[in-house]
């Protein structure tokens, strides 16, 4: 049945008819209905560099924020002073490794790797928090199967003390078109190459909408198909990195509607650089966005 | 219950007549329930096949209601039913998808169909007409590549000639779905289909940048259209996921595409090429005046 019911009158009818719920149009699924009440959402400290985080923590709640994310463990005791989450703990760097551009695609960053992501896997741990970034490095004329082979080495040695610690590593999907040259993990289908070597549901991806909009497009349509992958969603607007408004090609209403309907529980993480001046309010302009 | 939302729309109606008591403001009130595009900054054309069964005719009495000023990929024998509506045929049809320059044993086919065409286009004021790459069937990049471009040079001296631009079409070869993807088409890829173009070196052989499959093959639809302003002939709309309305139920945002592509200094035409779910009058009026900026 497709019917052209009105949200709001098909949700009274819920209400007033449980019974009935059966004879309901299909499109307004449970998933549907419950999206209302269920995005959680989530900001990246580091766009917002000129607001101190114990600032951004007093703001979050009349935003409507319950985490503050790609945040150190340093950072944890003020998120807790205001009973905040970390969506997404912030990578760990030892000797110049961990960071984009060098990281788990090389097998000789992977002894120092290790040791630093041990730690950081029961920081996240002690506090409460489930996820935790990684990434590949970039290419440097490594060929994309080498790099699955080597990433998933280093990888598999991890994920039993993620698996005991109920930590996922997650790795982020970026472009390499316009603002990481020569990343390796920049295709949905090269992370989800890795997530099947790694073999571990402690292993997934970071797909930030703003990144695959530039590298592959066909946003709902992928995350439908992949969404098991998906620990963590990022925003952005496209092209520019800005609000993620009218002033950009991508409709997140019906993004967010998207991930919703896959059951996704986690949170919505804005990652977006704000372009007008007053950046909070651009900030509870993309949480609202997204409260579909 | 698929009546209600046009029902709620003839009571509400209904409700502002009685409230203002006059027949003038009756239908005044019932024209409202439309859009009239009034910026009229993006030319906006209405393809036809995904709007059957709706009729050739009935599009175009929709288009002159709407503002649209164009109603394209239709052949010759409509072009005077449009003329008389004050309507234009933005771009015209020719051969079919399935066949194109890819494939040298097309080309004589194909060829024959555009130069007759080109002739018409130019004898009516048609700016523009539509080609194809047609399928893969297992040729390499390269070969394909050569391929199409061989073909395109036989034809753009008549184009040029006859200042009629021939469009060539990219669609997406994902969607295993008809007519909202064609698997093993060959220019499946704007970036390939843009150094054909250059190859050919034509200011009248260009690409048709159709937004939805675009997003589909690519994503970044304003940076891309932005790159390649200077080798579009022309647009064409549609939702995605879905090929259909472009509204909010579907990840293209439209409007900030369209100031986009007036950013360009585009002054072609932007065809809606989406296949309505609901009441396809009402979508495309409401498609027009997403485009409408």
């Amino acid at each position: 049945m497709n019917t052209p019911l009105s949200r709001r009158s098909a949700l009274s009818t819920v209400a007033a008819v449980t019974a009935a719920t059966a004879a309901l149009s299909h499109r307004l699924s449970a998933a549907d209905a419950a999206a209302k009440t269920s995005v959680k959402h989530s900001v990246c400290k580091w766009c917002y560099r000129e607001i101190s985080l114990e600032d951004l923590c007093k703001a979050a709640k009349g935003i409507g924020l319950s985490s503050i994310e790609l945040l150190e463990p340093a950072d944890f005791p003020l998120l807790k002073k205001y009973g905040l989450h970390c969506a997404m703990v912030s990578f760990p760097q030892k000797n110049g490794l961990g960071g984009i551009g060098k990281a788990f695609n090389r097998l000789e960053h992977h002894d120092t790797l290790v040791e630093a992501y041990t730690e950081r896997i029961q920081q996240c741990a002690g506090a409460g928090f489930r996820q935790l970034i990684c990434f590949s490095g970039n290419r440097a004329g490594l060929d994309d199967e080498a790099g699955v082979k080597n990433c998933a080495i280093g990888l598999k040695r991890l994920m039993p003390l993620a698996e005991k610690h109920g930590v996922t590593l997650v790795m982020e999907l970026l472009n390499s078109r316009v603002n990481h040259k020569d990343y390796q993990c920049d295709k949905s289908a090269w992370g989800i190459a890795l997530c099947k070597a790694v073999g571990s549901e402690r292993f997934k991806l970071l797909y930030d909408i703003y990144h695959m909009q530039i590298m592959e497009g066909d946003v709902i349509a992928t995350i439908k198909r992949d969404h098991q992958y998906f620990a963590h969603y990022h925003t952005g607007g496209v092209p520019g990195r800005n609000e993620i408004d009218d002033t950009q090609e991508l409709n997140y209403p019906a993004i967010i509607r998207a991930i919703q309907a896959t059951g996704y529980a986690g949170h919505v993480g804005q990652e977006f650089i704000p372009k007008r001046e007053d950046k909070l309010a651009s900030l509870k302009q993309g949480v609202k966005i997204c409260d579909v | 219950m698929k009546n209600s939302r046009r029902s709620a729309l003839k009571t509400a109606a209904a409700f502002a007549g009685v409230s203002v008591l006059t027949s003038s403001k009756v239908l005044a009130a019932e024209a409202g329930d439309f859009y009239v595009a009034k910026n009229g900054r993006i030319n906006q054309s209405v393809v036809t096949w995904n709007f059957r069964p709706l009729t050739i005719p009935e599009l175009a009495k929709w288009s002159v209601k709407f503002g649209v000023k164009s109603v394209e990929l239709v052949g010759p024998e409509h072009w005077p039913m449009l003329k008389d509506l004050g309507l234009k045929c933005a771009i015209a049809g020719s051969h079919g998808f399935a066949k194109g320059f890819a494939q040298p044993d097309q080309h004589a086919e194909c060829l024959k169909v555009l130069e007759e065409r080109i002739g018409q286009c130019a004898a009516h004021g048609v700016p523009s007409v539509i080609t194809f790459s047609g399928f893969r069937k297992g040729l390499s990049d390269e070969q394909g590549f050569k391929n199409m471009v061989g073909g395109l040079k036989k034809i753009a001296p008549l184009a040029e000639q006859k200042k009629v631009t021939v469009a060539l079409e990219m669609l997406n070869s994902k969607v295993a779905v008809e007519m909202k993807g064609h698997p093993d088409y060959f220019c499946d890829n704007m970036d390939v289909s843009i150094d054909i173009l250059k190859a050919v070196g034509s200011p009248y052989v260009k690409v048709l940048y159709d937004i939805y499959h675009v997003q589909i093959m690519h994503g970044d639809v304003i940076a891309r259209l932005r790159k390649y302003k200077d080798y579009i002939a022309h647009y064409h709309t549609a939702g995605n996921p879905g090929r259909n309305e472009i509204d909010d139920t579907q990840e293209i945002n439209y409007p900030p595409i369209m100031r986009a592509i007036l950013e360009t200094k585009y002054t072609g035409y932007v065809g809606q090429e989406f296949i309505p779910l609901r009441d396809k009058v009402k979508s495309l009026n409401e498609a027009v005046k997403l485009c409408d900026v």
